[in-house]
C-alpha cells in the first residue's frame, strides 16, 4: 500500500514537460523566464558552476528594479526594503541555480513569489517597517571590520583556495561538478581544500597579529 | 570588532575539520561571501542600471507618514473586524478551512509518551477532538504517529493545512496527494484538496504546469471554483 501511495505522490513532483513543447511553445516561455529561453538557461546554469556569471547577472539584474516596484506595489513594502529583499532572494536564487534546484518554466514567477514570500516572513518576525528596518539593518549586514580582515586575508590566499572555497562552502557545488570545473579528481580537491584551509588558518593568524 | 576578533582566533586555532572549523566556514564565510556578492550587484547596478539602494528618507510620503500609518491601522483594524464577522459566519456553516487557512500553527514537540502507548483508535479520537478544537499546533504533531490511510478525508486536510503553516510545504503536498485516492469517504474533499495542492505546487514554484492541472480539475460546483480561476487567470498573466 505504502509503495503504490509512494508511487502517486511522485506523480505530483514531477517537472514542467517543457521538453514536449514545439519550438514556437519554448520560445513563447522566454518572456516568463527574464528573457532567457531553455537552451540559454541551461547554458547560463552550466557557465554559473563554470564561475561565469555573466548570463546570470545580465538577465536578473536587468529584472530587479521590476521586482522591486512590484513589492512596493503588490505588497506595500518600502523602496529600501524591497530593495533588500530583492538583493537577499537574488543570493537565495543564485544558491538554487548552482544546486540545480530550479527548473525552467516560468522563473519570473517564481522569483517574484519568493520575493513575496520572504517579504512576509521578514514582516511577520518584525512589527512595523521601523522595526523592520532596525533590525534588518543590524542582522543583515556583516560586520565590516570582519569583512576587511577576510578580504585582505581572501587576497593572499590566491586565486585556485580562493575559488575551490567558495565552491565547496559556499556555492556547494558537487564534487562531481567540481571535477568537471577543476579538471581533477574528488580525492585530490579534496586535499587541496584541506591545504588551502590550513594556508587560511596560517594568514588569519599572521594578521592577527599585525592588528 | 572585539567578536570578530575572537571568532576569527578560535577559527584560526582550531584543527581540520573540527567544529569551530566547519561553524567559521560555514556561517562566517558564507556571510563574507554574501557580502562580497551584495556589493559587486549593486555597484553593478548603480553603474549599469542607476539603481541605488534607496533610503527611508528617500520615501516621497515621509512628512505624513506618521498620519499616513494611523490610518492604515484603523483601515487594518477595520478589515480585520468586517473578516472577523464573516470568517465566524463561514465557520458556522463551513469544516474550518478558512481558519485553517489563515491560524498561526508552529511545531512543538508533545511527548505523547505522557500518556502511556496510545492505540490507533485513541489516537483517531484525539485527533478528532484537536480539530474540534482547531489544535493545529498537535495535529501537527499527532499526525506522525498516525497511518494516513486511517484518517478521514477532513482531517487529512486539516493535516495538510497545519503542514504548511509549520513550513512543511512538500510533506503538505504528499498529505493532499493521499487524500486525492478515489475512496469514497474522501471524495467529498477532492475539490478542496486539488484547489490546496493546485496553489501550494504553484507557490512552490518549479512544477507550475502541475499545479494548474489540479486547479483545472476544480469542479465548478465547489466553492473553491472562483478561486482557483482566479489564481489560474493570474498564473497565466
Amino acid at each position: 500500500m505504502e509503495v503504490s501511495i509512494r508511487k502517486d505522490i511522485s506523480r505530483f513532483a514531477r517537472n514542467i514537460p517543457a521538453h514536449l513543447m514545439s519550438s514556437e511553445e519554448k520560445e513563447n516561455l522566454s518572456h516568463k523566464n527574464f528573457g532567457l529561453s531553455e537552451g540559454k538557461f541551461n547554458e547560463m546554469v552550466e557557465l554559473l558552476i563554470q564561475g561565469n556569471e555573466t548570463i546570470f547577472e545580465k538577465a536578473f539584474l536587468n529584472h530587479f528594479e521590476r521586482t522591486m516596484q512590484y513589492l512596493v506595489n503588490k505588497n506595500g513594502a518600502s523602496q529600501e526594503v524591497a530593495y533588500d529583499i530583492t538583493m537577499n532572494t537574488l543570493l537565495e536564487f543564485r544558491k538554487r541555480i548552482l544546486l540545480r534546484k530550479v527548473s525552467y518554466g516560468n522563473l519570473n514567477f517564481l522569483f517574484t513569489q519568493m520575493c513575496s514570500q520572504r517579504f512576509k516572513r521578514e514582516m511577520s518576525k518584525k512589527v512595523d517597517h521601523d522595526t523592520y528596518n532596525q533590525v534588518n539593518s543590524s542582522e543583515a549586514t556583516f560586520d565590516e571590520d570582519m569583512f576587511v580582515l577576510l578580504e585582505k586575508t581572501m587576497l593572499k590566499l590566491g586565486e585556485n583556495c580562493q575559488s575551490l572555497i567558495q565552491d565547496v562552502y559556499y556555492n556547494k557545488l558537487s564534487y562531481k561538478d567540481m571535477e568537471i570545473k577543476y579538471d581533477k579528481a574528488s580525492a585530490t580537491l579534496r586535499k587541496q581544500k584541506e591545504r588551502c584551509i590550513t594556508k587560511l588558518k596560517m594568514l588569519i593568524r599572521q594578521n592577527l597579529n599585525t592588528i | 570588532m572585539k567578536n570578530s576578533i575572537e571568532k576569527l582566533k578560535s577559527f584560526a586555532n582550531s584543527s581540520y575539520n573540527s567544529a569551530e572549523e566547519k561553524d567559521f566556514m560555514e556561517d562566517t564565510m558564507s556571510s563574507y561571501y554574501d557580502e562580497k556578492l551584495k556589493k559587486k550587484y549593486a555597484e553593478k547596478l548603480a553603474l549599469e542600471h542607476g539603481i541605488s539602494k534607496p533610503t527611508n528618507s528617500d520615501e516621497p510620503h515621509k512628512p505624513s507618514f506618521n498620519w499616513f500609518r494611523i490610518l492604515i491601522i484603523i483601515s487594518i483594524l477595520m478589515a480585520l473586524a468586517v473578516a472577523g464577522f464573516f470568517l465566524n459566519k463561514l465557520n458556522q456553516t463551513d469544516a474550518n478551512f478558512q481558519v485553517a487557512d489563515n491560524i498561526d500553527a508552529y511545531y512543538t514537540e508533545i511527548d505523547f509518551n505522557t500518556r502511556g502507548e496510545l492505540t490507533v483508535e485513541e489516537k483517531l479520537n484525539d485527533l478528532a477532538t484537536y480539530y474540534d478544537q482547531k489544535d493545529f499546533t498537535k495535529i501537527a504533531t499527532l499526525y506522525k504517529t498516525l497511518d494516513l490511510n486511517t484518517v478521514d478525508g477532513k482531517y487529512l486536510h486539516a493535516i495538510a493545512v497545519s503542514l504548511v503553516n509549520n513550513d512543511q510545504l512538500e510533506e503538505a503536498k504528499n498529505v493532499w496527494g493521499i487524500l486525492l485516492e478515489t475512496e469514497e469517504t474522501r471524495f467529498t474533499y477532492h475539490n478542496v484538496a486539488r484547489w490546496f495542492l493546485g496553489r501550494a505546487i504553484i507557490e512552490s514554484g518549479n512544477n507550475i504546469e502541475d499545479g494548474k492541472a489540479y486547479l483545472l480539475e476544480v469542479s465548478s460546483n465547489s466553492k473553491h471554483y472562483e478561486q482557483a480561476q482566479k489564481l489560474l487567470s493570474e498564473v497565466n498573466d
